[in-house]
C-alpha cells in the first residue's frame, strides 16, 4: 500500500557543519550550554 | 484602545488572512492541499513547527506564569532538543521514504488497520479538544478589552482562521506561519524592552534582576527530584523528552509540518533548528513576565487581574469586603515600597541584605494573603473550586501601560499566534480524518477532486467543533497547563505505540493494540487517583504500552504454537 520514494535523500549532507552527527552534537551541546547558563543565572540571582 | 491601535490590529490581521488566501490559491490535489506538494525549505518548516506549537496561550499564559510562579516553566522544554535529534535520525527518513501523508499511515504498514485507527482516534480526540482551547485563549483577550462576549469572540476568531485554512490548505498555513512568527517575535522583543524601560528611572536593570531573584522569579533551574513537582530539571528532561518525542513524532499537527519539507534534509534541519531556538524563545517570554512582576512592585497591581470578576463581586453584593481588601492592599503596598527600596539599597551596598530581605518577604506574603482572600471571594461568588488570573496578567499590563500602536500590535500578536496554531491543528485534523478515516475506511475509491472537496468540508467541520469546545474552555483554569495536561494523558500511549513500531520488532499488532488500550485506561485511573505531576504521564503511558504489550505478545505466541500443534495432530 505504501510506496518507497524514488528521490530518496536520506544520505544528503547538511548545509552546515558538513555531517549529520556534527549537526546532532551541536544541538545537544547547545542544550548543555543553555542549562549551564540558566543554572548560573538562577544561582547568581537567588 | 486608540484609533491607531485599531488600525494596526485590523491591518495586521487583514494582511495575514489575505496573504494566506493568496498563497494557497493553487491547490490541485490532496498532495498540494495537505502537504504543500512536499516543497518547503527548512526555514519555513522550522517557523511552521514553532508557529504550530506556540499558540496564543504561550504568549498570554507564560508571562503570567512567570509573574506568579517564576521562570521554572522553561525546564518543561529541556527534553525538546533531545527529541528533535532522535526524530531526525529515526522518524523523518522513515516517513519520507514511505511517502506517507500522516504518521498513522505508517502504523498500518507496521501493524494493522485497527492500530492505525486507534492511534488516529486518540490523536483526533486530544487535538480536537486542545484546538478549542487555542481558540478560547485570545477570545478572553478580546472580550476583556472590547467588552465583547467571549462566545462571539471565539466564533470570530475561528472564522478568521477558517477563511484561509479551508481555501489554502498547508501552503497557506505554512507561509502565514512564517510571517506570523516574524511579527510575533519582533513584537514580543519590543514589549520586553519597553517593560524594562517602564521601571522607575533610579532602578537599573541589575536592580530589577536582583529583586526578581530575591522574589524567586528567576528560578530557572530546580535540581531537586520530586515526581509531584511539575517543573524541575528531571521532569523537564525526561518527561519533556517523552512529551516532545510524542508531540513531534506521533502528533500529526507537527508531523504534517515537517512532511511538507522538500527532502529529508529540509525536514531534519527544520526540526533541529527548532531544537536550538525554542528554549531561548521561551526563556525570553518568561523573562518578560518576571520583568512585569518587578514593574508591579513599583506600581500597585489590581486586586485581581481579571477586572470582570472583580466587577461581578461588586454587582453581587461583595462591595464592602472588596473595599476592605482594597484598603488593606493600599496600606501594605506603601509598606512594601519602603521595604523594597531598603532591600535594593542593601543589595547595592551589600550590607544588611538578610534583614531587608526578611522584611520584604513578610510584606509580600501579607500582600499575597490579601490576593488569596480576593480569590476566595470570587470562588465563593462563582461557586467554583479554582479561580486564576494568570492569563490576564500580561494582557492587563499591555493595555494599561504600553504606548498606543503597540497595544494594537500586541493584541494582533495574540490573535496571530492563535490563528497560527489553530490553522496548523485544523490542517492536521483534516489530514488524519481524510487519509486515515474517510479515504481508508469510509470512501476508498473517489477521485482526487472529490477528496479535495471533502478535505475542505472536513476542515470546516473541525473548525466548527473547535469553536464549540472553545465556548466551554473557560472552566479549565490555567490554559497553558490545561493543554499540556490533556496532551500528556494521551501522548504517552501514542508514543508507546510508535516506539513499538520503530524499535521493538517482536511486538505485533494484536499485542500493541490491546496493550495501548490497557495503558490508556491505566493512565486515566492514575490521573484520577494519584497526585503525580502531569508531565510524567508521557513516560508512564509510553512504558505501560510496552509493559502490557510484551506479555500479550507471549500469550499470543503460545496460543499460536498450541493451535499449530493441534492442527498437526488433526
Amino acid at each position: 500500500m505504501l510506496t518507497i520514494r524514488d528521490n530518496d535523500t536520506t544520505n544528503e549532507l547538511p548545509p552546515f557543519l558538513n555531517t549529520w552527527p556534527r549537526m546532532y552534537s551541536f544541538v545537544l551541546l547547545n542544550l548543555v550550554a543553555l542549562i549551564l547558563l540558566f543554572y548560573w543565572f538562577t544561582k547568581a540571582f537567588e | 484602545m486608540t484609533k491607531l491601535d485599531w488600525l494596526v490590529l485590523i491591518a495586521t490581521i487583514t494582511l495575514i488572512v489575505v496573504y494566506g488566501i493568496w498563497k494557497g490559491r493553487r491547490n490541485r490535489d490532496m498532495q498540494d492541499y495537505l502537504l504543500a506538494s512536499r516543497s518547503l525549505p527548512w526555514y519555513i518548516v522550522c517557523l511552521s513547527i514553532m508557529g504550530t506549537q506556540a499558540s496564543a496561550i504561550t504568549f498570554l499564559s507564560a508571562p503570567g506564569q512567570a509573574y506568579g510562579d517564576g521562570m521554572r516553566f522553561v525546564q518543561f522544554y529541556f527534553g525538546l532538543p533531545l527529541a528533535m535529534v532522535v526524530l531526525s535520525i529515526t522518524a523523518v527518513p522513515i516517513y519520507h521514504k514511505l511517502h506517507v501523508y500522516t504518521a498513522y499511515e505508517y502504523l498500518e504498514s507496521r501493524f494493522d488497520l485497527k492500530t492505525r485507527t486507534l492511534a488516529a482516534t486518540l490523536f483526533l480526540i486530544q487535538r480536537g479538544i486542545s484546538t478549542g482551547v487555542s481558540i478560547y485563549a485570545p477570545a478572553i483577550v478580546l472580550s476583556s478589552i472590547l467588552g465583547w462576549s467571549v462566545q462571539w469572540t471565539c466564533v470570530l476568531n475561528g472564522i478568521l482562521v477558517l477563511l484561509y485554512t479551508v481555501s489554502g490548505g498547508t501552503k497557506a498555513v505554512s507561509y502565514t506561519q512564517l510571517t506570523q512568527m516574524i511579527i510575533i517575535l519582533s513584537g514580543m522583543a519590543v514589549a520586553g524592552f519597553l517593560t524594562v524601560q517602564l521601571l522607575p528611572p533610579d532602578i537599573t536593570f541589575a536592580d530589577a534582576l536582583r529583586v526578581a531573584g530575591k522574589a524567586d522569579k528567576l528560578n530557572v533551574i530546580d535540581l531537586k527530584f520530586d515526581p509531584n513537582n511539575q517543573y524541575n530539571i528531571w521532569s523537564g528532561l525526561i518527561g519533556g523528552f517523552f512529551l516532545s518525542l510524542s508531540y513531534f513524532g506521533a502528533d500529526q499537527s507537527q508531523v504534517g509540518r515537517y512532511l511538507s519539507g522538500s527532502s529529508v534534509t529540509q525536514s531534519r534541519l527544520g526540526l533541529l533548528m527548532n531544537g536550538i531556538v525554542k528554549i531561548p524563545m521561551q526563556f525570553g517570554i518568561l523573562f518578560i513576565g518576571a520583568m512585569v512582576f518587578v514593574f508591579y512592585l513599583f506600581v500597585q497591581p489590581p486586586l485581581f487581574f481579571n477586572h470582570i470578576e472583580l466587577d461581578a463581586l461588586h454587582d453581587h453584593g461583595y462591595t464592602q469586603q472588596v473595599n476592605t481588601l482594597q484598603y488593606q492592599q493600599d496600606s501594605l503596598f506603601k509598606i512594601q515600597q519602603h521595604d523594597l527600596r531598603t532591600l535594593i539599597q542593601a543589595m547595592r551596598d551589600n550590607k544588611g541584605v538578610v534583614e531587608a530581605e526578611q522584611k520584604f518577604h513578610t510584606t509580600r506574603s501579607q500582600m499575597q494573603q490579601v490576593r488569596t482572600q480576593v480569590t476566595n471571594l470570587i470562588k465563593q461568588d462563582k461557586k467554583v473550586e479554582k479561580v486564576e488570573d494568570t492569563n490576564y496578567v500580561f494582557l492587563s499590563f499591555v493595555t494599561r501601560f504600553l504606548p498606543s500602536g503597540l497595544v494594537g500590535l500586541l493584541i494582533a500578536i495574540v490573535l496571530l499566534a492563535s490563528m497560527s496554531s489553530v490553522a496548523g491543528a485544523l490542517n492536521s485534523l483534516t489530514s488524519t480524518t481524510i487519509i486515515d478515516v474517510y479515504k481508508r475506511i469510509l470512501c476508498p475509491d473517489l477521485s482526487e477532486a472529490r477528496y479535495l472537496t471533502a478535505s475542505r468540508w472536513i476542515t470546516v467541520g473541525w473548525g466548527v467543533f473547535s469553536i464549540v469546545v472553545a465556548l466551554y474552555a473557560g472552566q479549565l483554569g490555567n490554559l497553558l497547563e490545561a493543554v499540556n495536561r490533556l496532551g500528556s494523558l494521551f501522548y504517552g500511549v501514542i508514543l508507546g505505540i510508535f516506539l513499538c513500531a520503530f524499535y521493538i520488532r517482536r511486538i505485533r499488532s494484536y499485542a500493541v493494540f490491546y496493550g495501548a488500550i490497557l495503558a490508556q485506561i491505566t493512565v486515566f485511573l492514575l490521573y484520577w487517583l494519584t497526585p503525580i505531576a502531569f508531565l510524567w504521564y508521557n513516560v508512564i503511558g509510553c512504558i505501560l504500552v510496552i509493559i502490557f504489550a510484551f506479555p500479550i505478545e507471549l500469550f499470543q505466541k503460545k496460543a499460536e504454537v498450541l493451535q499449530e500443534s493441534e492442527t498437526v495432530i488433526e
